[in-house]
């Protein structure tokens, strides 16, 4: 019964450490842009969130706490977007062209947090062969000339790589752009549940013997 | 009365065929590939002259010493019948002795450099060719001397503008003679700047494709064929004869090819990046990515083959096409190789105006 009790005490911290780690994080960015130079001209911001030709795990992409001294238009949506900016929108990667395409007049700034997730990044079934990207672009009143970026042939201002392991890979393009990552030292709350289970467990497996059987 | 004709129908064929056992060769000569040939000074004179055997019974052509091209004896005359001295060069054959059977003939070349030319004065020209081992012939070799065909060539200045056919003869002769020459980036040169001043050349095509093909190009080569093949039948909807040339030196190309690349994709893993919408460019653009997961380097080049692309969608930064179906390919690696684990990415870029899923293939070769 003492080697039970042992077994015990090593595979229930062991279960609920491999809980935490098999599970990732959402990618989070903080982005904010300098739009100064721009200011008083209208143009559109475009996000848009695609998925790769072969086979690719679902994913999603959040754009929330958008905020700006700019002035939203009327957007044009395509594919599987939800919400309306500000405050957010989300964009999923199930179908091929998914893009939140607003008019906008520019301010000095704007600001919002990135958030990419779901399968593909949380939990990577080893088995996609294709990431998805997200890709933020603004523009001049044409629709096509783009703004604030070195990236004159396609005009995004940075793109977000998911890469097949669930990490990301940022290119940013735009020197008036800054896309800080938040990586979360919080575990999800799907390993935190887990974990506290875990240790629930061992604690009670702790006490149980340590009241019925002998030391 | 019919046994006298048989019998005199059976001495004839007896005849014929004693005149067939004595095979004799027959010499051709061009100039610039031109039998009446029309040259400016500055440009180059390439001379052919091609021999071939009679009836096309074998034929082996020997000298006691040297190659058999020593047995050609080239004359130049002018208008008046004065012999020229013109320093040309004679390019050295690729055997010693020539064996000729069938319709298999072998040329010999003659190059006068286009700083050669210059100097030479207006007017026709006149060239034969005497094929004489009389005194020369090895053992078991042809013995005997014959006459060429004649050709011309007329010498002038060069025309300002050049006509049509003025630019097809100056590039092409350059080309032959960078080729003949050793000279392999300046025949490229001036095939490339023939197709670019006019690009329904189909000739030029086919020399430039050729020529890719001798450096072990068979990709661009089957490519420029593929390219004649479609022009001439876009000029042709119905035509009276097919572009037969054309189309061996297509399938040639395609058999190189197909012996030269090699499906390296048990021995690869390709993924893709998400391929995400350009507002400003109006393509999908993304990025694929060759892993090398066998047990050794692969050798480079390395492309990818991308095959079952929708009807709609087109691969806009190909670096060609392949074959019949012109499945698009692109350059992954052009040089170097890919060791083992290694991976190398090659950016791409999609056509997707219905902008629908952009779903494909991607075959990994290596060779091509």
């Amino acid at each position: 019964m003492v080697k039970r009790m042992f077994c015990l005490n090593a595979l229930m911290p062991a279960v609920a450490f491999f809980g935490v780690l098999t599970l990732r994080a959402d990618s989070v960015s903080f982005v904010s842009v300098d739009t100064t130079s721009v200011a008083g001209t209208s143009g559109f911001l475009d996000f848009t969130f695609d998925p790769g030709p072969f086979l690719t795990q679902s994913a999603f992409a959040s754009v929330a706490a958008f905020s700006t001294d700019g002035a939203v238009g009327a957007p044009a949506v395509s594919g599987d977007v939800t919400g309306t900016l500000p405050p957010s929108i989300i964009l999923n990667n199930d179908t091929p062209f998914n893009d939140y395409f607003t008019a906008f007049t520019f301010g000095d700034t704007l600001s919002f947090t990135l958030t990419l997730g779901g399968p593909a990044v949380d939990s990577p079934d080893g088995v996609a062969a294709s990431g998805s990207t997200f890709a933020f672009s603004m523009f001049a009143g044409d629709g096509s000339t783009p703004l604030l970026t070195t990236d004159t042939l396609d005009g995004f201002a940075f793109t977000v790589d998911i890469n097949l392991d669930g990490t990301t890979k940022l290119t940013n393009f735009s020197d008036p752009t800054s896309v800080e990552s938040a990586v979360s030292a919080v575990p999800e709350p799907a390993a935190g549940w887990l974990c506290g289970v875990g240790m629930a467990l061992l604690i009670s497996l702790r006490r149980y013997y340590s009241t019925v059987m002998p030391r | 009365m019919n046994r006298t004709l048989i019998v005199l129908n059976l001495i004839c064929t007896a005849g014929v065929l004693f005149a067939q056992s004595a095979p004799t060769p027959e010499v051709g000569l061009d100039v610039n590939m031109r039998n009446e040939a029309v040259a400016a000074r500055g440009w180059p004179l390439v001379i052919r002259a091609a021999v071939i055997s009679t009836d096309g019974q074998a034929l082996t052509i020997g000298l006691k010493s040297g190659p058999w091209t020593q047995a050609l004896h080239l004359t130049i005359s002018d208008a008046s019948g004065a012999v020229q001295n013109w320093p040309v060069q004679l390019v050295p054959p690729a055997t010693p002795t020539l064996s000729l059977s069938g319709i298999v003939n072998a040329e010999a070349m003659w190059l006068l450099a286009p700083s050669d030319t210059t100097s030479i004065a207006d007017g026709l020209y006149s060239l034969s060719v005497t094929l004489d081992t009389t005194s020369t012939a090895s053992n078991g070799t042809w013995t005997g001397k014959v006459q060429s065909t004649t050709a011309s060539v007329q010498i002038e200045d060069e025309p300002s503008p050049l006509a049509a056919v003025d630019v097809n003869n100056k590039y092409l002769a350059f080309a032959a003679y960078g080729r003949l020459h050793g000279d392999t980036a300046n025949a490229l040169t001036a095939l490339g700047t023939l197709i670019s001043l006019q690009p329904d050349n189909l000739e030029g095509y086919k020399e430039k494709a050729d020529l890719l093909a001798e450096s072990g190009d068979f990709v661009d080569a089957l490519t420029l064929y593929q390219t004649a093949l479609y022009k001439f039948q876009t000029a042709n909807p119905n035509p009276a004869e097919p572009a037969t040339l054309l189309e061996i030196g297509a399938a040639n190309m395609s058999d190189n090819l197909a012996a030269q690349m090699r499906n390296i994709s048990t021995s690869v893993h390709v993924t893709a990046s998400g391929l995400v919408y350009s507002h400003t460019s109006k393509e999908f653009t993304g990025t694929v990515t060759v892993t090398n997961n066998g047990a050794a380097a692969i050798p480079g080049p390395i492309s990818l083959v991308i095959t079952g692309l929708p009807g709609t969608v087109t691969l806009d930064n190909s670096t060609g096409t392949l074959g019949l179906n012109g499945y698009p390919y692109i350059h992954a690696l052009t040089s170097g190789s890919l060791n083992k684990g290694q991976s190398v990415s090659v950016p791409v870029r999609f056509g997707n105006p219905s902008m629908g899923a952009i779903t494909f293939a991607a075959i990994a070769y290596s060779g091509m």
